[in-house]
């Protein structure tokens, strides 16, 4: 055995025999890693061998696979989120979201307060105003507010989870609603007249009246407000075309139920001809002249009231069949700036200033999500690294 | 190495004649460390093949101000040698029946003596055994064996004296 007590033979013994513990490296070995260091380790076998190799080299692992397709799937739902982002934002400046969005004051039923009765109220929320406006009509009136017994009515839901029997008034009186509605558009100087007559054509294709207007016009803007009368059967079609006018900067809908005025007036027509029919019967069988003169002051007097009750009835009936709808246009610069075609730095300047802001937007909604998203990337590759690192190290240790 | 093939490296037009220059004079010592770790020839090869190759494509990443060039493709040799002992999952079969080598004879006590060492060697800890190899197969300064293990340079000195000491121990 050597001896290893001296230090100096010791280490140069101890190395030599170190490295003689190893086996030499193969010459074939030697020289085909020669080769290849001389290749630039580049593959033997032309273009096609390269391609491979390098698909190869460049193909991560399978234990790769899964976190990388994770990130790309992240990556992928990130734009996805994006991109709806961005095209919800461009929808919003479209006409139908500035529709929706403009109303001012939501459309209310209102019972008829004017009976006398404790009528309640009912708001209606408004989420799209064409449709609202015929939900409107199909309200039925609650028997309470109707003043009139109703028996097995079917139940209606309000939007607000109210739910209420509809009437079942007397048999001949269905629901009697009047509907009134206000409407403001936006319109640019230069066509604040067009839009006024397109008001007024509206209004007589669905057979509906002016009852009055007034329009206010100049080359700085303008007003116009017009009253109109709208048959309640055409209201939904009205609004509708009349939205399309121009930018609907708010409108708003409510519904007066006045069945019960109706219902009282008719009560009294009936009680009012049935006593006219005593009265003629009475004065049939009538016999002395203060009698005689009596009943014809009686009937006179029953004649008045049975001429006023179908005045009420008519009119009831008049607000009932049709809609009042306020209209007012307004070109006061507030109304969004349509294209004439025509190029001005105002103009282009908004233009550019939405631009900058979609760009902004864009760039906010990718950096919140990008930048957690990278963060994590960023974690789970220290993650991965540090996992890497030790199980390197465990199986230094297993062997 | 020079500082010139430091230099060299580091930059991308000379980089391939540094890098023969660094397989030339690495190319049996990090054959030796990768055997010392693996402690099987084709394995060693394989790994000492990929090393290279990996430090070939990597070349122009290499920077000089963490260390010699030698630190960095031992490292790299490190890594594969490690990961091919996580994949092939044979660790345990090669500790137990390690390849034979025979030992070039010189003479009677010579051969005793080396034997003696591979023995010694073969029944070390994995990791000083490793750094035996560091030390005495790839020439490293304690220095550079800290930064091939990732540890302070201290540490390294403190375990390369310790598993030279059992070495030494295991042959006497």
């Amino acid at each position: 055995m050597p001896d290893f007590n001296d230090s100096e033979l010791l280490d140069a013994v101890l190395l030599a025999d170190v490295r003689a513990s190893v086996p030499p490296m193969r010459p074939e070995f030697r020289a085909e890693l020669d080769s290849r260091v001389a290749r630039g380790f580049k593959p033997e076998g032309g273009l096609g061998a390269w391609v491979t190799a390098t698909a190869a080299r460049l193909v991560p692992p399978r234990r790769m696979l899964l976190p990388t397709m994770g990130a790309a799937t992240t990556l992928i739902v990130a734009l996805v989120v994006v991109v709806g982002a961005v095209h919800d934002s461009r929808d919003s400046d479209g006409t139908v979201s500035s529709l929706v969005s403009t109303h001012s004051a939501p459309g209310s039923i209102d019972t008829d307060t004017a009976a006398g009765g404790d009528a309640s109220t009912q708001n209606l929320e408004q989420a799209d105003p064409l449709q609202s406006a015929g939900r409107t009509a199909s309200v039925p009136a609650s028997p309470e507010a109707s003043g009139v017994a109703g028996a097995a009515a079917p139940s209606v839901t309000f939007d607000d989870g109210t739910r209420q029997k509809s009437a079942a008034s007397k048999p001949g009186f269905g629901r009697k609603v009047e509907r009134h509605t206000e409407l403001t558009l936006s319109t640019s100087a230069k066509k604040l007249q067009d839009t006024a007559d397109g008001v007024v054509r509206v209004t007589q294709g669905v057979g509906g009246i002016v009852e009055n207007s007034n329009v206010d016009s100049s080359d700085a803007g303008g007003s116009a407000t017009f009253t109109l009368t709208i048959p309640s059967n055409r209201l939904d079609d009205a609004v509708e075309q009349l939205s399309k006018l121009a930018h609907v900067s708010s409108m708003s809908q409510g519904a007066t139920d006045i069945t019960r005025s109706f219902v009282s007036a008719a009560d009294k027509l009936s009680d009012a001809r049935a006593e006219r029919k005593a009265l003629l019967k009475a004065l049939g069988v009538a016999t002395t002249p203060e009698r005689i003169e009596t009943l014809k002051a009686r009937l006179r007097v029953n004649r008045s009231e049975i001429a006023g009750y179908n005045g009420q009835l008519k009119s009831l009936r008049r607000r009932a069949d049709n809609t009042t709808v306020n209209v007012t246009l307004n070109s006061d610069g507030t109304a969004p700036v349509e294209s004439d075609g025509g190029w001005t730095f105002g103009g282009a300047a908004d233009d550019a200033l939405s631009v900058l802001q979609v760009v902004a937007s864009i760039v906010l909604i990718s950096a919140a999500i990008l930048v957690p998203v990278g963060l994590l990337l960023v974690l789970a590759l220290l993650a991965t690294r540090a996992t890497t690192r030790r199980r390197r190290e465990q199986a230094l240790d297993r062997g | 190495m020079s500082d010139t093939l430091i230099m060299a490296l580091a930059r991308p037009n000379t980089s391939t004649m540094a890098f023969d220059a660094l397989y030339r004079s690495c190319a049996d010592e990090l054959h030796a460390y990768a055997w010392s770790i693996l402690r099987d020839r084709a394995a060693a090869e394989d790994v000492t093949a990929l090393a290279f190759e990996r430090a070939y494509r990597k070349r122009h990443r290499f920077d000089a101000s963490k260390g010699s060039e030698r630190q960095w493709l031992f490292g790299i040799a490190r890594n594969a040698a490690l990961d091919e002992l996580r994949r092939r999952k044979r660790t345990a079969s090669l500790v137990v029946d390690p390849e034979d080598h025979v030992i070039a004879d010189s003479g009677p006590e010579d051969s005793d003596r080396r034997a003696t060492v591979q023995k010694a060697l073969a029944a070390m800890d994995p990791r000083d055994r490793e750094l035996i190899a560091l030390k005495f197969h790839a020439g490293l300064s304690n220095e550079e064996i800290a930064g091939v293990l990732g540890i302070s340079e201290s540490n390294a000195g403190t375990r390369v004296h310790r598993a030279v000491t059992k070495l030494r121990e295991a042959c006497s």
